[in-house]
């Protein structure tokens, strides 16, 4: 209740959170929600301008770009959640055991972290996708061991302003182990930051998510993909405008919405 | 009012903070006055609004402070409704403040001479070499050694004494006429401190400046102030001559902080400390701030707030019955039980030739060499020493924190040498530690409950099914409710985290507890609580103390045998009546004479004509 009272002064997160709802319900529910198949072709419509009858235009196939953007949410949500939540787990391990044990074992995984973020993001995904070969798994896990260093980089910060309190002296002289040190008396105390690094890695994932896409190490064709449809629509977008803009619009529309949510989670 | 009238004068002040539960009043119409070369004291506990009132005079009150009421005049210009720009000319020129902390006043990237040069040119527009000479002549009277290097050295090549007399210097640079120091010497060592009093008494000599002196330590505004004002919550309660507030309390307040301070040179097996009550529950509106904790209450107190009524030949006091505390003359001593606690034979505690060598920047630094001790069963060992002499390693090494690099601990006939993890369950269970900070010693994400049980369960200490019984009874033990069992850390006050500290280290029954300034970041009133509980937990667990305390009332109040470290070596060890009154080191000497200067109560160089001030009207005597 405290929490609905204070979205009232702050408009701007409230929309921000009512623009993530809709995105989530749309994703559960696209089956029942779309006028149309999303991989359903009308060549005899192609190009449409949006019109009553396709609410955002149809592209080069003459698919209906309304249903493909609904339908398409689903997989640039699981794989962004998926890849986000299993990047902060191994960044959230990384960070803890680095500032705990600090000396050898901080310096082994900190200078191989800086070589893993020595390289731009989009360049080594793709190289490693390429080799892998496109799959919504293999885009999760690419994308989240991408997110991890930056994850445990600011994890080992937290952790270090916590690990030199007397309460961590107190549980070592009881004999914790050092598993239980980590997860039991450091990890709960840096919740708030992993909040906070969550809707923030959250919102690079998805943009990581629509640029592999669009490069074609993503998902592939012809399932409904917001970064896929963006690059399908590239060579139109003189003639057909839309077809670019509502996929790219709607990426916007997520990342900008989680970027107002971390925002707030900070202040 | 007398011809030059005051430098200061505060009248009625009201300041209040807003804050996420509503506005809170930090100063309730404080007024004061002080005069061209006299100084006052302002004492007060954490809370107590001293800072508050500091910051309200130079006017730099965080954003959330705001003046609600009264004036502060500097000589005749009120401050209150100045602007910024109007005020930072009086405060460079007029009014200099020295902060707690000396690292934060010095920009770290500019040389320290530089920043009191930069005083110069801009107030005085000199030149490059006008301004260092005077700086220089500046460095040299807060006695900086060298004066010429010093100008061209950073601050951090300095001591942390050093860097306080720097700070000093430039808040001197343009000889104010009023100097606000905000507990200048917290901090620093107990030699540190009294070299800088001693400067304070030499400067007192040499400069008119009219000194408003905060600080939380009676002793020390004894020996420096001629009046004093003693605040509560944001009010004063009493105020007066230096000697007669200190030595013939009228408020309750007063008499019980002065009851409660730990008396130098006086043994817990003498004497026992007076607490004051603890101040965790508010007084209603409308009442007396201080009657939940006083001793002195009536049923008039909760009804009507009193206001300053004179009292004694000097005084004022913020009670209704002060004749009465006057009446009840100096606090009484009482006499402690004389249960002292059964010693047993042999060694409980044995340290042989233990070791630590630290390396920083490729340097080798001998934290604590070749220390070698016993402690008896039942004992307290007070090891002693200034921050850097090695009395922390050495007491975590015996914890099982630290890896020494040479000799053993034996606990009970058992090699300990090991980290804590490595050690049996028994040898866990029998020594605990009671930590510095209670704000660090308590893990704020878990509930005291939980705190306390993890520490039983993990260490076997005793039946399951007994633990909550165990838990109820340690709870009663060190007076917390049972509904405390239920708080988080940060919803207790330090005094009541220490207290859960002290029931987590006791609910194993150990037969050693190490105290690493159990109650150096305390109040005075909590302090005094802290110690009795401490002292009446050893007796009845019949439990050894390492005790470690850079505040040697504390450490001789408990302790029976001292050791005193310094540079990483023990130079001194022997029972404490020995080492206090014939110490055989010379640094044992140099360190307990630093003390001393302090508790002398008369103030250490009063100007020689002392100039009549005009506070509040002077009662005739009453005789």
């Amino acid at each position: 209740m405290r929490h609905v009272r204070a979205l009232r002064h702050s408009p701007g997160v409230a929309m921000a959170l009512l623009v993530l709802l809709v995105w989530v319900v749309i994703a559960v529910f696209w089956p029942q929600l779309v006028p149309y198949g999303p991989t359903e072709q009308e060549l005899t419509s192609r190009y449409e301008p949006p019109s009553a009858q396709h609410w955002l235009g149809t592209d080069n196939l003459g698919r209906d770009i309304f249903s493909r953007i609904l339908a398409g949410s689903r997989s640039v949500l699981i794989v962004s959640v998926a890849s986000t939540t299993l990047g902060v787990a191994i960044g959230t391990a990384i960070g803890l055991c680095a500032a705990f044990y600090r000396g050898k074992v901080d310096e082994l995984l900190m200078r191989s972290l800086d070589l893993l973020m020595a390289f731009p993001i989009i360049v080594i995904a793709s190289v490693v996708l390429a080799m892998l070969g496109p799959s919504r798994l293999n885009l999760v896990v690419v994308i989240a061991v991408m997110l991890a260093p930056y994850n445990a980089r600011v994890v080992r910060s937290a952790v270090l302003s916590w690990r030199d309190r007397d309460f961590v002296a107190a549980a070592r002289m009881r004999g914790e182990s050092g598993a239980f040190i980590l997860f039991r008396e450091l990890l709960p105390n840096i919740v708030g930051t992993l909040n906070v690094e969550y809707t923030l890695r959250l919102a690079l994932s998805i943009f990581a998510v629509a640029t592999l896409s669009f490069l074609g190490f993503g998902i592939q064709p012809p399932t409904p993909d917001w970064g896929l449809m963006v690059s399908e629509g590239r060579p139109f977008y003189q003639i057909a405008p839309w077809v670019v803009v509502a996929p790219a619009a709607a990426i916007a529309s997520l990342i900008v919405a989680i970027n107002v949510v971390a925002q707030k989670l900070r202040s | 009012m007398t011809e030059a009238g005051p430098v200061l004068q505060v009248e009625d002040l009201s300041v209040d903070y807003r804050t996420g539960a509503g506005l809170v009043a930090a100063i309730r119409g404080v007024s004061l006055a002080i005069a061209s070369g006299e100084a006052v004291g302002l004492v007060g506990e954490s809370g107590s609004g001293k800072t508050t009132l500091g910051m309200a005079i130079m006017r730099y009150l965080p954003a959330n402070g705001q003046i609600t009421g009264g004036c502060i005049r500097y000589q005749d210009t009120d401050l209150v409704p100045l602007t910024q720009r109007e005020l930072s000319r009086i405060r460079g020129n007029h009014i200099a403040m020295v902060y707690q902390d000396p690292s934060g006043a010095l920009n770290p990237s500019l040389r320290a001479g530089e920043q009191i040069a930069e005083v110069y040119r801009a107030h005085l527009g000199l030149n490059r070499d006008e301004a260092r000479g005077r700086a220089e002549g500046m460095l040299e009277l807060v006695g900086l050694p060298e004066p010429h290097r010093a100008y061209d050295r950073y601050p951090h090549q300095f001591s942390g004494g050093q860097k306080q007399r720097i700070v000093i210097s430039m808040a001197l640079a343009m000889d104010p006429n009023l100097l606000i120091l905000d507990e200048p010497t917290t901090g620093l060592d107990v030699t540190v401190e009294s070299d800088i009093m001693q400067l304070f008494a030499d400067l007192r000599a040499k400069t008119s400046a009219a000194i408003l002196f905060i600080s939380h330590d009676i002793g020390l505004v004894a020996s420096v102030c001629e009046r004093v004002g003693v605040l509560y919550r944001g009010e004063l309660v009493e105020t007066g001559d230096t000697e007669g507030v200190f030595t013939h309390p009228t408020n309750p307040y007063t008499r019980g902080l002065l009851a409660c301070r730990v008396p130098p040179g006086v043994s817990k097996d003498s004497r026992r400390l007076e607490p004051l009550p603890s101040g965790d529950t508010d007084a209603p509106v409308g009442a007396c701030l201080f009657e939940p904790r006083c001793a002195f209450r009536k049923p008039r107190c909760r009804e009507q707030h009193p206001a300053l009524y004179p009292a004694g030949s000097s005084q004022h006091s913020r009670c209704f019955f002060h004749e009465e505390v006057a009446r009840a003359g100096p606090p009484t001593v009482t006499a402690s039980d004389g249960r002292a606690a059964v010693t047993g034979d042999g060694a409980l505690l044995e340290v042989r030739g233990l070791r630590k060598v630290f390396r920083a920047q490729g340097r080798d630094l001998v934290a604590v060499a070749d220390a070698a001790f016993t402690l008896g069963p039942g004992r307290i060992l007070g090891i002693v020493g200034e921050s850097g002499s090695g009395k922390t390693t050495l007491a975590r090494m015996i914890a099982g924190l630290e890896v020494p690099d040479d000799g053993e601990v034996i606990l009970s006939g058992v090699d300990v040498t090991k980290p804590a993890n490595k050690r049996s369950v028994a040898s866990r269970r029998s020594l605990q530690m009671v930590f510095q900070h209670p704000d660090g010693t308590l893990n704020p994400s878990h509930r005291i409950r939980q705190i306390l049980r993890r520490q039983m369960r993990k260490l076997d200490a005793g039946d399951v099914a007994r633990h909550d019984e165990t838990l109820a009874e340690l709870l009663r033990a060190v007076q917390l409710a049972p509904e405390h069992l239920d708080a988080r850390p940060r919803e207790l006050s330090g005094g009541q985290q220490q207290r859960v500290a002290i029931a987590r280290a006791f609910c194993t029954g150990p037969q050693l507890v190490i105290l690493d300034e159990p109650t150096s970041s305390l109040d005075v009133s909590v302090q005094a609580a802290i110690l009795n509980l401490l002292i009446d937990l050893q007796r009845r667990e019949q439990a050894s103390y390492l005790l470690i305390s850079h505040d040697l009332a504390v450490v001789r109040y408990l302790a029976d045998e001292i050791l005193v470290m310094h540079d990483g070596e023990i130079v001194e060890y022997g029972p404490a009546a020995d080492v206090f009154e014939s110490p055989q080191d010379p640094y044992t000497r140099t360190l307990l004479s630093a003390v001393t200067a302090r508790v002398g109560q008369a103030p250490l160089a009063a100007p020689a004509t002392q100039p009549e001030t005009a506070d509040e009207p002077r009662m005739p005597d009453p005789a």
